[in-house]
């Protein structure tokens, strides 16, 4: 398959690309690029061009296939990558999705300032970390059995709610509050729960981290104000999706839909992103599967939210952690959007790396940020800075109410471990002052800052380009990582 | 091989059982070092039916996966009992491990695609990580 050259990209503005429909003869619409003239040299290093040409072939996708300007090599879709498909007249996706269904952040704002903390980090992490289970293969202390773990898929964060690791109001701050309810635990496979039995409240590993984290900045204070945040706050931010129970309902839904492609007359440019009608019986029985997924990614993000909260007690810190948002950036969302003829349709939104960023007005956004948009929780590489956004008008017209979901790696792992020591790198953010408890320094070397993009250039395309405008920038002061 | 966000390794084998020994081999490395000249002693069966032999070898490696997860296992011998382009009948060895060293989500279908070299056979796999 042919893949583009610089020469393909025509500019429509300063921070948006285009790639033409006639690019390729399988395209059916075009594709687009969030990125600045900069960024492009970088497209060219990777395949994410050619995946996110291959994105503009899936039946149904309206308009066209985005790039977020965090993009970068994944498979089937590039990391980065949103489309909208009408859902009468396409398909779903499950490796579009991505395996790590509802992988998200989650961000708890403390009533405490940085000089209230700031001598009691080392125990607070420590603490931290001995609360959250991370790390490879390590399950978790809830174990749960089939019919209390089909109530976790079926009631997302309110299962936890309900067994005391929240409160109610938890739920008004996270997406979907934190549950989808067309989820159908029947759809899931044994293995998959079985797969996800002892591994609610894990954090897992990759660049899954829980951080502390202090308010560096504020952009909006409106804004600011309505996300309840100001300058030096303490706040924690949790990156972590559904674990091993979301991989295995996605492989088991994309061997499916593999042997059923053909009954469809659907073909496609890469198996990985085997796709089937989105009202077929199939499609219908993966949403429902992979709603549970989603649930049993927000009822994690409770549980370690609950067991955050525990050890501060335990650090002798009386704090209040309030949540701020909870977003998703591997998802598949029903929302309505506006066509290529200006009508509003219900189409099935695919984000894999990308964050849902619905603008002001939105009907699921909580009362309080009704004015000012959705939070958009955008974490940095690990020692740098992570950014709050707020969803913009633009961003429902322009990329169906979707923004970017962190910096973006620009090396790969191997590569990261042979260019840096994970013990060496330990004592350089030791001494910027970033306390860091990992399992591994492998996986440690593996998330180095310099296998990352720079992410004040990426959020600075998604502000520039009034897709998500910047409110708060946030820097760590303890990592937590498996 | 080079993936930005993945892992991609090249698999060679000298017959279509031979690929499925060194892609088994292969995945064992990345989930645990040194864990090849280790005795396997633990047995799982495993049977797998897909629609072509690249399908196969990435569904044989999902299934693997999946045990290894469930069971907190790396196996690195496979025993087979049937085998066709579209069928892995058998049984794997393995050791029970601690913890891994890569957490690897999911094996993909993308680029696998088991093509013809000269000596043999070859395929690309993309790890999730």
């Amino acid at each position: 398959m042919e893949i583009p050259k610089e020469e393909n990209l025509k500019k429509v503005n300063e921070f948006l690309w285009e790639i033409p429909k006639d690019f390729r003869f399988d395209m059916k619409v075009p594709a687009r690029l969030y990125i600045t003239e900069e960024m492009k040299s970088e497209l060219f290093e990777d395949r994410s061009l050619g995946q996110l040409i291959n994105l503009t072939t899936l039946p149904g996708v309206v308009k066209y296939a985005i790039a977020m300007p965090d993009i970068h090599e994944g498979y089937g879709s590039p990391i980065g990558g949103v489309i909208a498909v009408n859902t009468d007249k396409g398909i779903i996706s499950p490796g579009m999705i991505g395996y790590d269904i509802n992988c998200g952040v989650r961000l708890l704002r403390s009533d405490l300032d940085y000089e209230d903390i700031e001598n009691k980090l080392d125990e607070l992490a420590t603490s931290m970390y001995g609360q959250v289970p991370s790390g490879l293969g390590r399950g978790g202390r809830m174990k749960l059995e089939k019919a209390e773990l089909d109530k976790v898929l079926s009631e997302g964060a309110s299962y936890m709610i309900g067994r005391g690791f929240g409160e109610e109001k938890d739920l008004n701050f996270i997406e979907s509050n934190g549950k989808l309810e067309i989820a159908d635990p029947s759809f899931v496979s044994d293995r998959a729960k079985k797969r996800g039995r002892d591994q609610s409240g894990t954090l897992g590993s990759g660049n899954h981290f829980v951080e502390v984290q202090k308010v560096d900045e504020i952009y909006d204070k409106k804004a600011a104000e309505a996300f309840g945040l100001h300058k030096d706050q303490i706040c924690i931010m949790i990156h972590t999706g559904s674990r091993g129970l979301g991989h295995q309902i996605a492989t088991d839904y994309i061997r499916l839909f593999l042997k059923s492609m053909p009954k469809y007359n659907i073909t496609l440019p890469d198996r990985e992103l085997a796709a089937v009608p989105f009202k077929s019986d199939e499609g219908q029985k993966y949403f429902k599967a992979m709603s549970c997924g989603a649930n049993f990614a927000w009822a994690n993000r409770q549980l370690i939210t609950h067991q955050v909260r525990h050890a501060w007690k335990l650090a002798g810190i009386p704090i209040k952690l309030d949540i701020v948002y909870d977003i998703a950036h591997n998802m598949g969302k029903l929302e309505k959007h506006l066509d290529e003829n200006g009508n509003e349709v219900e189409m099935i939104v695919h984000r894999k790396g990308a964050t849902r960023a619905f603008g002001p007005g939105s009907a699921e956004l909580p009362e309080k940020y009704m004015d000012v948009g959705q939070p958009v929780l955008i974490p940095g590489s690990m020692g740098t800075a992570s950014y709050v956004l707020a969803g913009t008008k633009q961003t429902m017209e322009e990329t169906f109410g979707s923004s970017c979901h962190g910096a973006g790696r620009r090396m790969s792992r191997g590569q990261a471990k042979r260019e840096v020591r994970g013990d060496e790198l330990k004592k350089e953010l030791e001494d910027k002052g970033i306390r860091i408890r990992a399992g591994s320094a492998a996986g440690l070397a593996e998330e180095a800052p310099l296998a990352y993009k720079d992410v004040d250039s990426v959020v600075n395309v998604v502000h520039g380009a009034k897709i998500a405008n910047k409110v708060a920038r946030l820097v760590p002061l303890a990592v937590i990582k498996g | 091989m080079e993936h930005t966000a993945d892992i991609r390794i090249k698999i060679f084998g000298s017959s279509k059982e031979d690929l499925i020994k060194n892609a088994l081999a292969g995945m064992a490395s990345i989930q645990k070092e040194d864990v090849l000249n280790k005795k396997a002693a633990i047995i799982r069966p495993i049977f797998v039916e897909s629609i072509d032999l690249s399908a196969l070898v990435v569904d044989f490696l999902g299934e693997v996966l999946a045990l290894s997860d469930s069971n907190q296992e790396v196996y690195t011998v496979i025993v087979f009992k049937e085998f066709s382009d579209t069928i892995i009948d058998a049984e794997l060895k393995g050791i029970s491990v601690d913890q891994f060293d890569e957490d690897i989500k999911a094996v993909t279908y993308h680029g696998a695609d088991v093509r013809e070299v000269a000596g043999g056979l070859e395929v690309t796999i993309v790890f999730d990580i």
